[in-house]
């Protein structure tokens, strides 16, 4: 990498990739569809956590008398 | 269940096993002075290790129940949200509250989809072009704002993945898993902070955090789309520059400072004069040079001392600084990087008449310096020709105190 870049000539090349980008989308919208989904996978992310530390907490003791339906 | 079984198997194996051993232990231990009270004993553990069993037996239910009031309905929930049919019911009852609907929202993902190029670079657009605008301004602080926009955005769509709207997979999506761009655009929003503040201790620390990214900048190039590495190197080389040309200016100033005081402790002792002939120099009159030299210097009074020429005329004084930056081509952004880390470009030039409350003060250690205000501003001058310029500059119209 040279020492002496000209910073103005990256500037020239971040503005020429930002141009090729075309099709503009309603970003708004899609980031409403984002925050709303958000949450849930979020909340997904929390059941998967505390059922490895439910699991883990009670394996030893209860391996014995617990049986799910569902499995884990 | 065979598991299960295997595991409460083991466990009452164990206590047993434990039991008679120790049973058989205290029971030996005991019969050789009694044989009736070692017998007793011996049923006394064993009924007292059937109560244990017993009890652990009681906990292990309860616990159970627990386990399968809590667990149970977290298990339920957790299967809900992974499958994409259960998936795709909960999130159309969740999109009402952002008066949206289904239907659009998978619309909008067949659109990204189907789009040309980087989904990032579509989505971040308005918010990038607007930082492009701002740094090429030199405007750090509103550079910064973008940025982190930008950054909030990414950190929010990145959930987003087509199965969560019954849409096959899409490699396209799998830009959002990557943590490389949100480690550049916090990195350039850092850096933007940093360099509005003129922080050079923050732009050292952030320098230092981007040589350890150097490596890993072609990371920063996703599919075809060379922005980000773009905007990490922009950011580097300029943190580079404006540290580089700080350290140089403090290095002039010491290395000044020291010359100075040799030539002040080999110099005899100037007498200041307390009354000097004013001089009035008329419209007309040609521009004189009467002194000319380098100082160190401050404006304001918590900037970062200088190193500059010093020129002094009939009519007016000059003060120049430059920046001491060897092959860097000066972009308007880095200009005000300079600037804000009190490195920048000085030109000052003040007619004599417009210099007020000049003083010329002792050092701490020896010598004096001369300090005045002009324009709003204070500037503090240090030379060790500090008496010959204070009576130049009374003489020739400033005001002292």
């Amino acid at each position: 990498m040279q020492a002496n870049v000209n910073l103005d000539a990256l500037l020239e090349k971040m503005k020429a990739e930002l141009e090729r980008v075309r099709n503009p989308v309603d970003v708004e919208k899609i980031l409403k569809c984002a925050e709303a989904i958000k949450p849930l996978i979020e909340e997904r992310e929390t059941e998967r956590l505390l059922l490895e530390i439910i699991g883990k907490n009670t394996k030893h003791v209860t391996k014995g008398f617990c049986h799910f339906k569902n499995g884990y | 269940m065979g598991i299960e079984e295997k595991g409460w198997d083991e466990f009452l194996f164990t206590l047993l096993f434990i039991g008679s051993i120790m049973g058989i232990l205290f029971g030996s231990l005991a019969s050789d002075s009694d044989l009736n009270g070692g017998l007793f004993f011996v049923i006394g553990f064993l009924l007292s290790s059937a109560g244990f069993v017993y009890l652990v037996y009681l906990l292990g239910k309860s616990n159970c129940k627990l386990y399968k009031r809590y667990g149970e309905s977290h298990v339920l929930r957790y299967l809900e949200l992974s499958n994409s049919q259960s998936f795709s019911k909960v999130i159309r009852e969740e999109l009402k509250k952002y008066q949206l609907t289904f239907e659009e929202c998978v619309s909008l993902m067949k659109s990204l989809e189907t789009s040309d190029g980087s989904l990032t670079l579509l989505l971040l657009k308005n918010e990038l072009d607007k930082f492009i605008t701002k740094i090429a301004q030199g405007d750090f602080s509103g550079a910064s704002e973008h940025m982190k926009k930008a950054n909030n955005i990414f950190k929010t769509v990145k959930v987003l993945r087509p199965w969560h709207f019954g849409i096959q997979y899409s490699q396209k999506f799998g830009e959002f898993e990557s943590d490389h761009i949100p480690k550049v655009l916090s990195f350039a929003a850092r850096a933007c902070d940093a360099l509005y503040l003129g922080d050079v201790e923050k732009m050292r620390e952030l320098l230092n955090e981007a040589r350890e990214m150097l490596d890993e900048r072609d990371k920063f190039v996703v599919g075809d789309v060379k922005f980000f590495k773009y905007l990490f190197e922009f950011h580097y080389f300029l943190l580079k520059a404006v540290v580089e040309a700080y350290e140089v200016e403090v290095g002039a100033v010491s290395k000044l400072a020291e010359k100075q005081a040799e030539r002040f402790a080999e110099a005899k002792p100037v007498e200041v004069p307390a009354h000097v002939e004013k001089v009035t120099v008329s419209a007309e009159e040609p521009e004189k040079e009467l002194y000319r030299g380098e100082v160190r210097f401050k404006m304001g009074a918590m900037s970062q001392e200088r190193v500059g020429t010093l020129v002094i005329t009939n009519k007016r004084l000059k003060l120049t600084g430059k920046y001491r930056l060897r092959g860097h081509v000066a972009t308007v952004a880095l200009k005000a990087a300079l600037r804000a880390a009190g490195v920048g470009e000085v030109y000052e030039d003040i007619p004599l008449s417009e210099i007020k409350f000049l003083q010329l003060k002792k050092a701490l250690l020896g010598g004096y310096y001369l300090e005045f205000k002009a324009r709003g501003k204070k500037y503090t001058l240090y030379t060790d020709a500090a008496q010959h310029i204070y009576n130049l500059l009374k003489q020739y119209g400033a005001e002292a105190v």
